[in-house]
């Protein structure tokens, strides 16, 4: 019985390696984020807005989080999703802190 | 060992040997849906690799850009480097600082901002001014003038604003209900005091001292490129930001910047409308000398600068800009 149930295991390794849906929803939504920050600094217009971007943002950290749970598959893409996301909250919150050290007045 | 145990040895040998190696175990369909799974997760992680990597470039270089100029205080020194080489190279001209605008590039920062001056008892706009830099490297500034006589960039000793007497002529036709700014040479230095004393008696603001650094009677550096004059305002700025603010004696503001323009003297050089500035020459004399003064931008009513032409200080005249009456009732 125990070793049926390493051969499972092992086959499963080899077999089901796909990563989770909600960690590659969260990529491709990190990634539009991502996508979206860059227009804004390219064009240097509000076009898109922050509450845009951030929405985005914080749908693929729940995402990210839903498929950094789910045990099942790879959870790759989940991880990344999530560094992107704490790229994007860090780049923000720097940002705003080195605009103010930059020419302070009110 | 009996039958029953080499029987049981032998699905012992089989089931490790499928654990080692359980591909011989899979059969050839699902190999070949591994190796293309396989594949096209390997596609997909390629694709979200470059599609990372090209989105983090913009991003990434602008935070650099951000800790560049605001490491050190780069981008405010550098601000307050053009702000006071204005107050101290263009003569009756101030600056909002409020609204003076940085915009950031990639590791560029181009500063704008307007220019004023006062004529009369209003300050007009007479332009706006561009400055580019490349990291801290100033390019040459882009002046968009709004007035109809902006100064020259390096004025030729004929063009000099102080050796022109005609210009007595052109206010002499000037209704009374003008006002007038216009640049006053002295027949010799005089001290500040004395230099107050001397427009007293007249219903006139002086706006800004051309100080004597000891250069100005040729008028060249001493690598030989015109000279432009500096000076400093003579009022007190009422915007807080100005350095001309009353916290400090304007003469004192002076010699500070002086001596920190001195510091940043090819930012201040490329900034002014000079080809050379001179400053640690300048400096020196003015520790010497103390600060005397040959000139001066004085504003007023047009009759009331006219009754200087018999005033036997005043050596020329330059006609500045010239509005509507503004000086009160």
């Amino acid at each position: 019985m125990e070793l049926g149930f390493l051969r499972k295991k092992r086959e499963n390794q080899l077999t089901n390696k796909k990563n989770t849906i909600t960690g590659t929803i969260s990529l491709c939504l990190a990634l539009l984020a991502i996508f979206l920050f860059n227009i804004g600094l390219v064009s240097k217009t509000n076009y898109f807005s922050i509450e845009l971007i951030f929405t985005t943002t914080q749908m693929s950290l729940v995402f990210g989080v839903i498929g950094l749970i789910t045990r099942k598959n790879r959870r790759t893409y989940a991880i990344w999703a999530l560094s992107l996301c704490l790229f994007i909250f860090l780049f923000s919150f720097l940002m705003i802190g080195l605009s103010w050290m930059i020419n302070p007045k009110p | 060992m009996n039958n029953g145990d080499q029987e049981y040895m032998n699905l012992l040998n089989q089931a490790k040997q499928e654990l080692d190696h359980p591909e011989k175990n899979i059969s050839e369909e699902k190999q070949k849906h591994i190796i293309l799974s396989g594949k096209n997760r390997a596609k997909w992680t390629n694709i979200f690799s470059i599609l990372t990597v090209l989105l983090l470039i913009i991003p990434v270089l602008t935070l650099m850009t951000y800790v560049y100029y605001a490491w050190g205080d780069r981008a405010n020194t550098l601000i307050a480097v053009v702000d006071q080489t204005m107050y101290m190279t263009e003569p009756n001209v101030s600056i909002d600082e409020m609204k003076l605008e940085t915009k950031l590039g990639f590791f560029t920062m181009d500063m704008e901002f307007d220019l004023f001056k006062r004529v009369g008892k209003d300050d007009i706009t007479i332009g706006s001014y561009s400055v580019p830099f490349l990291f801290d490297k100033a390019n040459i500034p882009t002046r968009n003038y709004k007035i109809d006589s902006p100064p020259v960039d390096v004025p030729q000793d004929k063009d000099n604003p102080f050796s022109n007497s005609d210009d007595w002529s052109k206010i002499e036709h000037l209704p009374e209900g003008t006002v007038t700014e216009a640049y006053v040479s002295f027949d010799k230095v005089y001290s500040l005091e004395d230099t107050k004393a001397l427009f007293k008696k007249y219903d006139l603001d002086v706006r800004w001292y051309a100080v004597n650094t000891g250069l100005e009677d040729k008028d060249q550096s001493t690598d030989g490129y015109y000279l432009i004059p500096i000076g400093f305002p003579a009022q007190v700025d009422s915007n807080r930001w100005s350095p001309y603010n009353g916290d400090k004696k304007n003469e004192e503001v002076f010699i500070e910047s002086l001596k920190f323009l001195q510091k940043h003297e090819k930012v201040a050089t490329t900034v002014s409308h000079g080809k050379e500035l001179d400053l640690k020459k300048r400096l020196n004399y003015i520790n010497q000398h103390g600060i005397t003064v040959y000139g001066a931008v004085i504003t007023g009513p047009t009759k009331e600068i006219l009754k200087l032409k018999e005033e036997s200080f005043i050596l020329s005249m330059k006609r500045g800009e010239v509005r509507l009456w503004n000086w009160g009732s």
